[in-house]
This record gives C-alpha cells, structure tokens and sequence, in this order.
C-alpha cells in the first residue's frame, strides 16, 4: 500500500509575540503519522491540540521548526509546496467580494484549464456540494456552513490527492452535515485520501477508516472505529470490591472487576434492574455510571488518561 | 528520497493576470474605488491655471497617494486574511502571487494617472505630446518602485501597518532629506540613513525628471538611477522576502 503522507517527529513552535519576547508555544511536539492511499482518516483531540496546525504543516503552509514531512514518498524542496494536496481551512479564506462561482472559476483559472474545462470543473464542483443555486451569492454573504461546502469545492477543482480538511463538518445543519459525510465518501471512492479534522464524533465515527487522537501536539492513540459495538456498560463503584465481584458473578457470570470498578455489560437489561440485582446479592453501590462502548466514550477515556508530554510550557 | 522541486519554476502569465485582475475587482466592489476617485478628482480643482510643471507634479503627487490608498492595505490584507494561503495550495508561487498584486496595483495606478490626464494635457500643443509622454514614462516608473516598496512592507508589516508605514514614508523621506534633520546625526549613521532615503522611488525624483524633460535640463543622475531600477530591486527582495515566510504564518499568530 502506497504512502500519501508521512510525517515524522514533527515540531512546530509560535512565536509567543511582544509580551512574552522570546518565548514560544510548542504546537507540535513530535508529531508521526503515515497515512495510506485511499484512507480516510480521522483527526480527533481537545482545543489546542495541534491539530489544525499539523494540517497546515501538511498542507505545506508551515514549515515545520524539525522532524520530516514527505508526500506520495517524496519530501518537499525547502520553499517548494506539495502539489496534488488540497487544503479546506475551518473558516472563509476566499475573496468575500466575489460571488461564489466567481471565487471557484478564480481557482480553477490557477490551474491553467482550458475555458471549456473550467467551466466543465465549476459546474461539477457547484452541484458536488449543493452551491449551484447560490453560485451568485457573494462570498461575504454565505452561512458558515455554505462557506464549508465552498471550501470543499474549490478544494477539489484542482482535482487533488490528498484533501486535508479542518473542522469542515462543523456550522453544518443536519442535513448538510449528511450531504457533507456523502460528499466525503465519495471523494474517498474515488480514491482521493482524505484527513479530516473534527470534533464531531459521531461523522468520524462513521467515516474515517482510522482515527488518531492527538493530545499536546502528538498523535497520542490510534483507535480503529469499526470495532465499537456501541454496546451498554453498567460501571459501579462497589465496597469490597472483589467480594462485591464474587457476589454478584454468581447471576451475572459477564460481570468483571476493573480495578476498584466493577463493569457490567447491560446486553438488552435496563441499569435500574441489574442495579436492583446487585442490590439483592449484597453489593454495596457508591457510584454508578453508564459507558457506551463507542468514540466519544473512547476518546475521553484518552484523554482523560494522565499524558506521558508535560504541559505546553510558554 | 527525492526532493519535489516548487510546482513551476517560471511565473505563468495566466496565474499572474488572475490574481492581478481580483486586485481590480476588489477596488471596484469595496469602498477602495470611491477613495480613489476622490483622490483623482482632487486636482481638476487644485491645479487650474497652473504651469505644465505644477501640473505634473500635483498628477504624480495624487497618483502616489491613490495607487497607496488602494493598494497598501490591501496587498498585506491578502496574506492577512489567508487568500495567499489558499493561493499557494493551488500551486501558486509567491513571485506568480506578488507579479499579479503589483500587476494589479499598477493598472489602478495607472486607471488613476488616466483619470488626471485630461488637466495635465490641457493646453499642451502636439509638439508637446512627446515630451507628455517621456514624463508619463517617469511617473510610471515612481509608481513601479512605489508598488515594489508597498509589496515588500506588505510582506513584513500587516494590512492596516503597511497603509500606515506607506503614508509614513511618503512624509518621512522629503523631511528625511530636505529639512536638514540629518545633519545633526554622526555622520556615519547620518549617511547610511541618507543613503537608505535616497533608494527610495521618490516624488521629488519624479519631479527632477519632469523638469529636466520640460525644460531640457540636465537630468538627476540620483533620480534617473533609482527611478529606472527601483522597480525591479523592491520588487525582487519583496519576491524574495514572500518566497521565504509561510503562507499561513500570519494565520496563526
């Protein structure tokens, strides 16, 4: 399997500015990823992470401070870019003076098409996202999630490789936020790799082939997303908890002690009834909480997990 | 592994007269067009009556400060605000990007001399037409270097400091050179910040020029060097200063 992108002990640092003259904030610290043709990959983590900044890393548009950064196997001249890579920033970076099929056949004009082929990419690009009939509309006037849809369509006027996507499902509507995960499935049939950067959940969930949490500036975990069961968790917080264990095993064999936790899988049963179970049996419940076995659950557990990276020092 | 050189090493003509076309277009759709107007309009009421000379001057003098107006804010606003950046993710170079800002700007400079033209040229008998046009060719030149100074601050200063430092410096270099400032500095400080001012594309080399051509004068050596080369050597270290900052450097601070 090809590798579209490869990123190896990334560091980026900014400039703290005039207040704190001399220091930096590290926004990447170490950052390694590779990213396989045709995936559609999911980059999940708190605010501050580094994930927007890792993308314009990739993107070409920051020069990492250390570490490599290759494309399609090949690593960029020091001021050259990467071409074939398509960038989608999280807010408008077009010309707001323009109407929207004016800022695309701007675009397209930058690939040097032929007059029939523009019109033949904008055309395509409108209808791709759902901007045809608010093609006249100027830039300046778009919702947030049309300049998200407009974002991704002069991403891929140029017809790209890889398409790096930041918080492009976000300011989207129900209805748009569907059309958008369509839109990037399809993208991703039609063998363009694509990572996309959101906190939204439940689409990467759905989409991304795979999913790294990044935390202080490093890829922190992988998580596979396909092997959630969404499946219910009963977790109490027992007194005496192996004798709790042993106790409440002899009904519900599935029951398993984790650490001071006793986890109890709900299968079809609803919390009150194995909690009136384990009531009966003679265990003592403190505490009691639900964990779903899928991203969201996944991911604070992550993150909540004491990081090996000490705190960004600025 | 090997290296991936920059998508094009020479700066397409179509990328460039893209770029410089929605400079115009941004003049024309935002407040920037009526400044200008006003700016050109300005000398049909201050020059009436006025010698040839005086004429020209106050046509360069208005030209200068419009063509700032609409274009110093603006070209660093395009870094500013990201538009660069999405550029350089279509395969746009910074010289592809800088040619067709100063390309852009020029025209509306030049949109502006247009508009002026008609109060310079009154009166002119046709004999006098060459000599209008060796002047024009002068005033084109100032503006070329004033574009190139304006792209090279655009690529140090953001939008609104650029307007600033452009206005600064079309104030500071005659008072720089011609109040006698300078004279009470060392004189080694003195001369480097002399010869600093002197590089500069400057209204009274404009005006050295006019008078020599108006008058068949012996022409400025100072005013015919800097006004025939500043073009190509702000233009070039303001190409060279783009190549090397990052196209979403100003994104993230």
């Amino acid at each position: 399997m090809s590798i579209v992108l490869s990123a190896s002990r990334l560091v980026k640092r900014y400039r703290a500015g005039v207040a704190q003259w001399g220091a930096s904030i590290e926004a990447l610290r170490g950052m390694d990823l590779e990213l396989a043709h045709g995936e559609l990959l999911g980059l999940l983590g708190p605010n501050g992470a580094g994930k927007s900044t890792f993308l314009l890393c990739a993107a070409g548009l920051l020069r990492p401070d250390s570490g490599t950064l290759s494309w399609f196997g090949s690593s960029r001249a020091p001021f050259g870019r990467p071409p074939g890579v398509a960038y989608v920033p999280e807010r408008s970076l077009y010309p707001r003076f323009l109407s929207v099929r004016e800022a695309l056949e701007f675009y397209a004009t930058l690939h040097e098409l032929s007059g029939t082929e523009r019109a033949e990419r904008v055309r395509a690009a409108l209808d791709r996202v759902g901007l045809a009939e608010h093609s006249n509309k100027r830039v300046a006037h778009l919702s947030r999630g049309m300049v998200q849809r407009l974002g991704v369509a002069q991403a891929v006027i140029g017809r790209p490789r890889l398409l790096l996507m930041d918080e492009t499902l976000s300011g989207l509507d129900p209805v748009g936020a569907r059309e958008m995960r369509e839109l990037l499935r399809g993208l991703r049939d039609e063998g363009v790799t694509i990572i996309l950067s959101s906190h939204d959940m439940l689409s990467l969930e759905h989409l991304a082939s795979r999913i790294v949490v990044m935390k202080n500036g490093q890829a922190h975990a992988a998580i596979d997303p396909s092997g959630f069961t969404g499946e219910r968790t009963l977790v109490l917080t027992v007194d005496a908890p192996p004798l709790a264990a042993r106790r409440l095993q002899t009904r519900r064999p599935s029951a398993t002690l984790q650490g001071d936790e006793l986890h109890i899988p709900l299968g079809g049963d609803s919390p009150e009834d194995v909690l009136a179970e384990c009531l009966a049996v003679g265990v003592g419940v403190r505490a009691s909480a639900i964990r779903r076995d899928d991203l969201e659950q996944r991911f604070f557990d992550l993150i909540d997990r004491p990081s090996r990276v000490a705190e960004p020092n600025v | 592994m090997k290296n991936i050189r920059a998508p094009r090493d020479l700066p397409r003509l179509s990328c460039v007269v893209a770029i410089a076309r929605i400079r115009i277009r941004r003049v024309l759709r935002t407040g920037l067009g009526v400044a200008a107007l006003i700016i050109a309009g300005a000398p049909w009421l201050l020059v009436e009556g006025a010698t040839l000379f005086a004429r020209l001057s106050a046509l360069a003098e208005f030209s200068v400060v419009g063509m700032t107006v609409l274009a110093a804010g603006a070209i660093a606003d395009d870094i500013d605000s990201g538009e660069y950046a999405i550029l350089l993710t279509h395969g746009v170079s910074a010289i592809e990007a800088i040619a067709g800002g100063a390309i852009g700007s020029l025209a509306l400079g030049l949109v502006i001399v247009a508009l002026q033209l008609p109060i310079a040229l009154r009166d002119v008998v046709t004999w006098h037409l060459s000599t209008m046009l060796l002047c024009m060719f002068w005033l084109a030149a100032l503006l070329a270097g004033w574009v190139g100074i304006m792209l090279l601050f655009a690529t140090m200063l953001s939008g609104k400091a650029n307007a600033v430092a452009m206005v600064g410096l079309l104030i500071a270099v005659p008072v720089g050179l011609g109040s006698g400032l300078l004279e009470r500095f060392p004189p080694v400080p003195a001369a480097v910040v002399r010869s600093a001012l002197q590089a500069i594309p400057q209204l009274n080399y404009v005006n050295a020029m006019f008078r020599a051509v108006i008058y068949r004068s012996p022409a400025p050596p100072l005013a015919t060097v800097v006004l025939l080369t500043s073009p190509m050597v702000w233009f070039t270290l303001a190409a060279l200063r783009l190549t090397r900052i990052e196209g979403a450097g100003r994104l993230t601070q």
